[in-house]
């Protein structure tokens, strides 16, 4: 689902024309393209920067933690996810939607991560760890985009 | 055919078609990756292309009318076609519709031009034909098909008018979405097989009308290029689309009579037709092999095996890479690794081993308990890896994948989808399927051969006792989607008994003419012993110690009627509403108490009351309540109330309740029915609304019958006389430290007591011997367990 998308399920479904306010969505969505663009590049080329620089900060407020227990295998799936959280907020950046995040990452997630036994409030501290990190790279203006998404993602895994 | 269980039924959205963006993340999404350098520079022309996007379908929009009518001249003859056009409905006004600001400044002009064109419809549209065939003759440069002939507008019938003009205007209408989603697939995945659907006889002549069509939307951009290219682009491919004939529906054969045969919609499927297969060649490059083995990680094992556990099978990999195995000997070495075993076996129980192998290596679920019986037994004698060869050398792996194609899931778009294992199937494909260690096809294959479980549709607790009268619990919360316990009558649950000889904690015993005792509840028992005329029931003498007459049971023959009326009316009955008949039978020894009962149920008042102003189930809820004592068991129980009140009526209820066994054996013929055990739920109703209410032990009212004041006003049907007797019953079952709260409570009603009791002069000494004995009793395990 994008914005397009959307737009189009809504027009088709009461068999009309795209209304020009729809159309302006549109039109919105297409100037803020370049935007996107540039903030799915920043994101996707310094993934493991961000990452990394995360997790340090996330030991560092939490150093009780799964992933710093010194199991290897906790350690290295603790990054992959937040890679993966990474790659879904690029994908929610360039449609402009949240469907992907919310899809993949956030329906079920929270039960997952309990049932790991992964403490809820560690893993909302380490994604807002990686949402400081990824901002800190970007212009302001960037930053107010991206920021919802991150925000979106920390508010469904609150315990 | 009766539904009997339940899936559960997730909320999914395929995705029918998509835009640019949409494809390039679900591809990127399928192989879990970045995106691409070259899909990046995709969507950059898509977004700066934007703006021309946008001016076409805003202009095709606006013309919208006039591309419609030149489609429709050019086919139609001897009429004004656009008459025929229905206009959707104005939702403009109607609550709810979004009017976006920009939308009123931009469409007023065209509406008052729209307003004068009803004055010269018919001379209008003439002038626009002739003009347009003259130009479209001059200028149109797509060839007309062979065969073409206009169509008769009369003799075409105005209803196939009305059908044609609403197509003609679809058909440009899913133009303009493809336009702004730039990408056709909105376009083939709706016109793809509406040849099969639209007359045959006049496919030519729509062909002829989209190409008109196309043209008269061409003159719009005579000067840009760029434009009228990509609406070329679009009117060609929905052309091409609908000249090809109906698409074949995707097949998915049912190998065994427990498998369903199911065909997919061809829109679904063309829908989900760009989503790439994998297939491992071996002339492929070392970058697009690399891609197939991580596919064929990423369904074996769920996740990213390489970057989280570190494990790479290197030598395996160089073997498929350098074709010395095939891509399924490579799945079938995955599924027999030590990390396969240890991530999906070792933690499951079998059960649920062989449903995520089914999703691992045919990327389906099972879909049937026969097919489950199948590898259950494969597993359990042998083991996981000959699970494994099973499940990777059965013919439909064979026939899916082959020997070089990853494994991929059939989900939603790809294959036609079973019903029968719908949610559990849906849920199995989630990424989060591990956390699951139940398993769920098989939970649900056998529920479907049980009878529908007690269970209120609205709520997930199926607790007989606990749903009652059909209500909606405004309290629960608990997750509707877990499958609750089963629970019946033989179940051990909290039970604030006063009733006979209950065996701890289960609603249904076996001693059930057993004597409550003195904890119990106040039994009234018409002893007829007594009576002069020495009528004994069945002509029998009663046995010894029935008719011993115990403190705790009454035998006065008023205190016998004024108790059945409290207890089948829940109430003191008015003078006019007492069966006098009745009484006076019983008095006499005529008919027994169950006789008297029967008849006072059977009166005018009491149908009046509990039968014709209430619904099915609450009436025969209250009806079992007031006449056996307790609630109803269930669904099993109600069914058959329900049966009986269908066919018979109230009067047959009352006489079933009335002979039931139970009835006989719990009551018998003399004692008059009494309240035996309610559910701590069922005790919360009757006190203030909210949590369960504390008794107050010590403040039994003796004029009001042992009626504390603070249930006044409530409904206390069913509580009168057995209050103090639930305070005690409570005492035993509830915690200790329930009680223990309200410890400064009890103690001050103590002082109030004891200061009431040296007021009070105690009229009925029958009711003082029962009522006043317990109190101390009550109060005293409090303090025993709390010193102070």
């Amino acid at each position: 689902m994008s914005i397009i998308t959307r737009a189009i399920a809504s027009a088709d479904r009461e068999a009309r024309y795209l209304s020009n306010g729809e159309l302006q969505a549109i039109r919105d969505f297409f100037e803020a393209g370049p935007q996107r663009l540039r903030i799915a590049s920043i994101l996707t080329e310094n993934e493991l920067q961000i990452v990394q620089t995360g997790s340090q900060r996330f030991w560092q407020r939490c150093p009780y933690t799964p992933s710093n227990s010194g199991n290897p295998t906790f350690r290295a799936s603790c990054m992959r996810d937040q890679g993966w959280y990474v790659r879904l907020i690029v994908y929610s950046v360039i449609v402009g939607d949240i469907e992907p995040l919310q899809r993949i990452g956030v329906n079920g997630a929270k039960e997952m991560y309990t049932s790991l036994e992964i403490p809820l409030r560690n893993l909302v501290e380490a994604l807002r760890c990686l949402k400081e990190v990824a901002l800190e790279m970007m212009t302001v203006e960037d930053a107010s985009e991206v920021a919802p998404y991150f925000d979106y993602l920390i508010q469904g895994m609150m315990p | 055919m009766s539904t009997t269980a339940n899936g559960g039924s997730p909320v999914v959205c395929p995705q029918r078609y998509h835009t640019v963006p949409t494809t390039v993340i679900t591809q990127a999404e399928q192989q879990d990756r970045y995106l691409k350098r070259s899909e990046l520079d995709e969507l950059a022309s898509y977004f700066s292309s934007g703006a021309k996007l946008m001016e076409i379908a805003a202009t095709l929009t606006q013309n919208a009318e006039a591309i419609v009518s030149a489609g429709a001249n050019r086919i139609f003859v001897w009429g004004a076609p656009m008459a025929y056009l229905e206009k959707p409905p104005n939702r403009k006004n109607l609550p709810g519709y979004n009017v976006f600001p920009r939308q009123r400044i931009t469409t007023a002009p065209q509406e008052t031009l729209k307003q004068q064109a009803p004055f010269y419809p018919v001379y209008q549209d003439w002038i626009n034909k002739i003009v347009d065939l003259g130009r479209s003759l001059l200028d149109d440069k797509d060839p007309v098909p062979e065969g073409f002939s206009p169509i008769n507008i009369r003799r075409y019938g105005p209803d196939r008018m009305k059908k044609s003009m609403r197509d003609l205007s679809w058909f440009l209408r899913y133009v303009t979405y493809a336009i702004v989603a730039g990408d056709s697939s909105i376009l083939t995945v709706n016109v793809k097989g509406l040849r099969g659907i639209i007359p045959e006889d006049v496919t030519i002549a729509t062909v002829v009308a989209m190409q008109t069509m196309k043209w008269k939307a061409l003159t719009y951009f005579k000067e840009d290029a760029e434009a009228a290219a990509v609406i070329k682009q679009h009117f060609d491919q929905m052309i091409a689309d609908y000249q090809v004939a109906k698409p074949t529906v995707l097949l998915r054969q049912g190998v065994s009579n427990d498998q369903q045969g199911l065909q997919l919609p061809p829109s679904y499927s063309s829908a989900a037709a760009h989503r790439p297969k994998l297939v491992m060649k071996p002339n492929l490059s070392a970058t697009e092999k690399q891609d197939a083995i991580k596919a064929a990680y990423r369904q074996v094992f769920e996740r990213d095996i390489t970057r989280a556990y570190g494990v790479s099978l290197a030598d395996l990999e160089s073997q498929v890479k350098g074709g010395m195995i095939s891509m399924k000997e490579f799945i079938r070495h995955l599924g027999k690794s030590r990390l396969y075993r240890k991530e999906f076996y070792e933690p499951f129980v079998i059960s649920r081993v062989i449903e995520l192998a089914f999703r691992h290596f045919l990327g389906r679920g099972m879909s049937s308990i026969e097919e489950f019986q199948e590898y259950f037994a494969i597993i359990s004698k042998i083991g996981l890896a000959a699970l494994i060869d099973a499940l990777v050398d059965s013919q439909e792996y064979a026939d899916y994948f082959g020997e070089e194609t990853v494994p991929y899931l059939r989900g939603l778009g790809l294959e036609a989808q079973e019903c029968r294992n719908w949610g559990a199937q849906i849920d199995l494909f989630k990424y989060s399927a591990l956390i699951r260690k139940v398993p769920q096809f098989l939970t649900l294959f056998g529920a479907y051969q049980k009878p529908l479980p007690d269970q209120h549709p609205y709520g997930a607790g199926n607790d007989p006792l606990e749903i009652q009268f059909g209500a909606i619990f405004p309290l629960e919360n608990k997750a509707h989607t877990a499958r609750p316990a089963i629970f019946d009558e033989d179940s051990r649950r909290i039970l604030i008994h006063c009733g006979a000889g209950l065996e701890k904690g289960a609603s249904h015993s076996p001693n059930l003419g057993k004597a409550p005792g003195s904890l119990g509840a106040r039994v009234l028992r018409f002893n007829r012993s007594t009576m002069t005329n020495g009528n004994t029931l069945n002509g029998k003498a009663p046995k010894i110690g029935q008719n011993t007459n115990v403190n705790f049971s009454s035998s006065s023959a008023e205190i016998v009627i004024h108790g059945a009326y409290r207890q089948v009316f829940g109430r003191d009955v008015y003078d006019g509403q007492r069966q006098m008949v009745a009484e006076i039978k019983l008095k006499s020894g005529e008919i027994t108490v169950r006789e008297f009962i029967r008849q006072v149920a059977k009166s005018r008042p009491f149908r009046n009351q509990y039968w014709e102003s209430l619904y099915i189930t609450k009436a025969i809820e209250y009806i079992h309540r007031r006449l056996l004592g307790r609630p109803t068991y269930g669904r099993r129980e109600m069914s058959h109330y329900y049966d009986l009140c269908a066919r018979k009526g109230f009067y047959a209820l009352v006489d079933d309740i009335l002979d039931s066994p139970e009835y006989l054996e719990t009551f018998g013929e003399d004692t008059v029915p009494y309240e035996r055990y309610i559910t701590p739920r069922g005790y919360a109703l009757r006190g203030l609304r909210g949590e369960l209410p504390i008794p107050k032990v010590a403040s039994e009212d003796q004029s009001n019958n042992g009626f504390h004041s603070s249930y006044k006003g409530m409904d206390y049907t069913g509580v009168i006389g057995v209050v103090p007797h639930f305070h005690r019953a409570l005492k035993q079952v509830m915690p200790q430290s329930a009680i223990s709260i309200k410890l400064e409570e009890v103690k001050q009603f103590r002082a109030e007591m004891a200061q009431q009791a040296s007021k009070q002069t105690l009229v009925d000494t029958e009711e003082s011997s029962e009522s006043s004995s317990p109190q101390p009793e009550a109060v005293q395990p409090v303090e025993a367990a709390h010193p102070q």
